[in-house]
């Protein structure tokens, strides 16, 4: 995990884990009221896609599944050449923003793959449990036969489901990840930078 | 995991990748023939109760994981707890009779859920793709059909989310030795 991030050129350090429960709290109460605003303005028949593109939180703020963020890639490879500070996003070139130095360090060691790999357990279990109450629940409400939970579901509510399970799962491991991990050494004082 | 998977009373050896990866199979197969099954019988109106909970039976008799049963340890084991991933029990004979994980299987059990995860997130992407509005007047579904769809599709989510990782690990798993 990096102790700090690149934001729009700015580093801004979140080595306490305090800054970085801010982080998650702020990313999910942020989602939250996309969706509710969405919902007023069409019921996320036009909005949805910009909801799904939501999870680009993880390319500038978690990381995990991007280069970038505070997390390393889970998968460990080398980012695009393009996002190296040898070769810079053409987005970086409009904008006159510095490259991301943070894109050179992305191996992880073993201690941060098997964080990986619980966090993504931990993870599964709370997706999983979720999932599993909502279809149920859906069922017991499409079925009159079950007559005391009964009412017709309207079609945009598996929609929404579908919506925020998508986007909680793009970031559920790297929230857990940044929730649980203790004070770091901040870069600044760490001997290797 | 454990090496015999134990059907009525009678230990059956599943030392070999070979036959766990039969049994993979055959579970799947079966779940998908029963979830055909159950659409040509009610629409999944009523035999979607059964369904639904046919993830947990499967992993409670044969692959284990989410139930004692079968053959993988139960995932719950000693997690959480720092502390815990040292191993408590002195003798191997003695862990195995606790049916708890040691510090390997752990580490095999996190994994395979993050590979396991991986398949989630993608289920819910196409989920999210096929659930939209737009679609009924695109495909000329009624309301009925999408919703039928929906239901099937999460169905089968929640059968897989309750089997996937538990497949991994025997799918993966290379031959054992078998149990003295």
């Amino acid at each position: 995990m990096r102790a700090e991030f690149v934001f729009f050129g700015k580093r801004i350090n979140m080595a306490p884990r305090a800054r970085r429960r801010w982080l998650v709290g702020f990313i999910y109460s942020g989602f939250a009221a996309l969706m509710a605003g969405f919902w007023f303005v069409d019921r996320w028949e036009a909005t949805g896609v910009l909801i799904l593109g939501a999870h680009a939180v993880n390319r500038f703020l978690l990381g995990g599944y991007y280069p970038g963020g505070l997390i390393k890639p889970f998968d460990n490879k080398e980012p695009f050449f393009h996002e190296t500070p040898h070769d810079p996003h053409w987005l970086s070139l409009v904008l006159l923003l510095p490259p991301s130095p943070d894109k050179l360090r992305y191996r992880n060691d073993e201690r941060e793959f098997l964080q990986r790999d619980h966090a993504h357990f931990i993870a599964y279990k709370i997706l999983a449990g979720t999932l599993y109450l909502l279809v149920f629940l859906l069922f017991l409400a499409n079925q009159p036969a079950f007559g005391v939970l009964y009412f017709p579901v309207p079609i945009f509510v598996p929609f929404g489901v579908a919506l925020a399970g998508w986007f909680v799962s793009q970031t559920l491991p790297q929230a857990i990840l940044l929730w649980t991990e203790p004070d770091m050494e901040s870069e600044a004082q760490s001997p290797a930078a | 995991m454990k090496t015999d998977l134990l059907l009525l009373g009678k230990p059956i050896c599943m030392a070999s990748r070979m036959r766990r990866r039969w049994l993979v199979v055959m579970v799947y197969a079966g779940l998908a023939a029963m979830m055909t099954g159950t659409w040509f019988l009610d629409h999944w109106r009523i035999s979607g109760m059964y369904l639904i909970s046919s993830g947990f039976v499967v992993s409670w008799l044969f692959l284990g994981g989410y139930g004692t049963g079968g053959l993988v340890k139960l995932f719950g084991e000693r997690d959480q707890n720092p502390k815990s991933m040292v191993p408590q029990s002195s003798s191997p004979t003695q862990k195995m009779q606790e049916g708890r994980n040691d510090e390997r299987e752990l580490h095999q059990r996190d994994h395979a859920h993050y590979q396991a995860y991986l398949w989630f997130a993608a289920t819910t992407f196409f989920l999210s793709m096929y659930a939209a509005p737009q679609l009924l007047g695109r495909a000329h579904l009624s309301v009925d059909q999408l919703l039928n769809l929906i239901h099937g599709g999460l169905m089968s989510a929640a059968i897989l989310l309750f089997t996937l990782p538990q497949s991994i690990l025997l799918w993966t798993e290379p031959d054992m030795e078998e149990a003295q």
